[in-house]
């Protein structure tokens, strides 16, 4: 079966957008009786008033900080009055990793984690895992809760599980070989740094029989991704979602632009400038996303801050759902350098697809004076000698000029001498505000 | 885009629908005739986890082709 839910995922365009409407109105019915949130936030809205989309613009969004301030101080601690469900009820702890401020807690109980766990069954279903792979799950998941979707997702639909947390990286790459791991789960950063490390124990990770890998936790531009094909001869697919939301949007194998997971979230993808107009196809926006049958953290009209560009309704896959044709970055990342709208995501896709002798990289913005300046630490695979390193950098310069508008002062880190992220990485730092 | 579901049987959702809402009637009865009993309470929670699912993915699907009079 092509399909993880053929029904839903190829429903008629207006039909979905009716039953996302209809379950935006029984989640707000229900948020409005459970939780002390939203019977306050939404005390003179009545949720029967909702019939489109136009309707739901009316409604007020929320974001991170209102969660942070639902949370902070407020009982039951420490979810506080975002909790959808009695406290007894609540079964799993998650947080945020808390890289914008304090974290925020998530409670799930046993309902809302199958939920979750659902979108994850058609997420790697779309990217073709099925009951034959065996995935490896290269981190120890603690309190965040990707991976932990990832394992449990793949372990309902089938596959073989294999958690690779407690072991440092050249133990990874050993266990992978030793249970010959079909698949892999882990953010884009890891799936290079894996590789080379596998390169420096001997091994070549394009022979390690890994045949499809699914990123998580960093943005993934396209030219990171063919690089990780090419690195492990694998398909590679992205997705994008936050603790909060679940996962919403992901690749099916087209890896053509990313799918909204409809009809679980009403995704509205809405102008960087007002948030009040749903831009056209081709257009950048921010990500608002309403979880449409998650009762123990309801959440509606939630402001992801990641910038998208819309793209087409459906895909030659057949199903039917609205596409994002690219993650742009993070709308808390976009900023103005000299007066330039900039987002560290454009230096990455410069230096993964024209200089593949880079592998990481730093970039850091800072007051020189009254001025800011902008500069990027590039680290080589291997050595290299003055004259190559010269090359590059007028090479590195002009090919940013072109792609950002801004002059980066390049400089050339020793191979291994940056810092390696597991994680999310903290490749941008922005210091004009310290 | 024309939907595929032309090509799936609107009954069979109808009739899937329909067993899901006999399943969770009947965990609901068992769940109350085991109250107390944590096998049974926390068993039946389980399953009626699974069929919230099922509701979401399914029978939300077959109440709005139905309202359309079928696919």
């Amino acid at each position: 079966m092509k399909y993880w839910n053929p029904f839903a995922e190829t429903l008629a365009r207006e039909t979905l957008l009716e039953l996302e409407v209809k379950n935006l109105r029984k989640i707000l019915r229900y948020a409005k009786e459970h939780s002390a949130f939203y019977k306050a936030r939404y005390k003179d809205i009545n949720p029967e008033d909702i019939r489109s989309r136009d309707d739901v613009r009316n409604l007020p969004l929320i974001d991170k900080e209102d969660l942070r301030t639902a949370q902070e101080e407020q009982e039951p601690y420490p979810f506080g009055k975002m909790l959808g469900v009695p406290f007894d009820e609540v079964t799993a702890f998650r947080q945020t990793s808390g890289t914008t401020g304090k974290p925020v807690y998530v409670p799930e109980t046993y309902e809302s984690w199958q939920w979750r766990v659902e979108v994850w069954c058609q997420l790697l279903w779309m990217a073709g895992f099925r009951e034959t792979d065996r995935v490896f799950v290269p981190f120890g998941y603690n309190v965040y809760v990707a991976f932990w979707e990832g394992h449990y997702g793949a372990e309902k639909l089938g596959c073989e599980v294999v958690p690779g947390g407690a072991l440092d990286t050249k133990g990874r790459i050993n266990k992978m070989s030793e249970v010959k791991a079909t698949a892999l789960m882990n953010t884009p950063t890891y799936g290079l740094y894996m590789a080379e490390t596998a390169r420096k124990m001997g091994v070549d990770p394009r022979k390690m029989g890994i045949r499809r890998m699914l990123c998580a936790g960093e943005p993934l531009p396209e030219a990171t991704r063919r690089r990780l094909e090419e690195t492990w001869a694998a398909e590679v697919y992205d997705h994008i979602g936050g603790t909060e939301p679940c996962a919403w949007a992901a690749m099916c194998e087209e890896r053509n632009g990313l799918h909204i997971m409809e009809p679980f979230f009403l995704v509205e993808i809405l102008d960087l400038e007002s948030l009040r107009r749903e831009v056209a196809e081709g257009e950048l926006g921010v990500a608002v996303v309403t979880p449409l049958g998650r009762r123990s953290f309801p959440l509606v009209r939630f402001n992801t801050k990641d910038v998208v560009r819309k793209g087409s309704d459906g895909c030659s896959c057949g199903r039917t759902s609205m596409m994002i044709s690219k993650v742009a970055g993070r709308a808390d990342e976009l900023r103005k350098v000299r007066g330039v709208l900039f987002t560290p995501v454009s230096v990455e896709e410069v230096l993964r697809e024209e200089f593949p002798a880079i592998g990481e990289y730093e970039i850091v913005v800072a007051k020189k004076g009254a001025m800011d300046e902008i500069s990027l630490k590039v680290e080589p695979q291997e050595e290299m000698g003055a004259d190559m390193i010269a090359e590059l950098t007028v090479e590195i310069t002009e090919r940013l000029k072109m792609k950002t508008n801004l002059r980066f002062r390049i400089e050339f880190a020793k191979p291994g001498e940056l810092p390696r992220y597991t994680l999310k990485s903290r490749r941008f730092k922005d210091l004009r505000g310290e | 885009m024309k939907s595929a579901i032309r090509d799936l049987d609107p009954d069979l959702l109808k009739d899937m629908d329909q067993k899901i809402r006999e399943i969770e009637r009947l965990v609901l009865d068992l769940e109350e005739m085991g109250k107390g009993m944590p096998v049974v309470e926390k068993n039946t929670r389980s399953i009626l986890s699974f069929t919230h699912v099922l509701r979401f993915g399914i029978s939300d699907v077959a109440g709005m082709l139905d309202k359309q009079g079928g696919a």
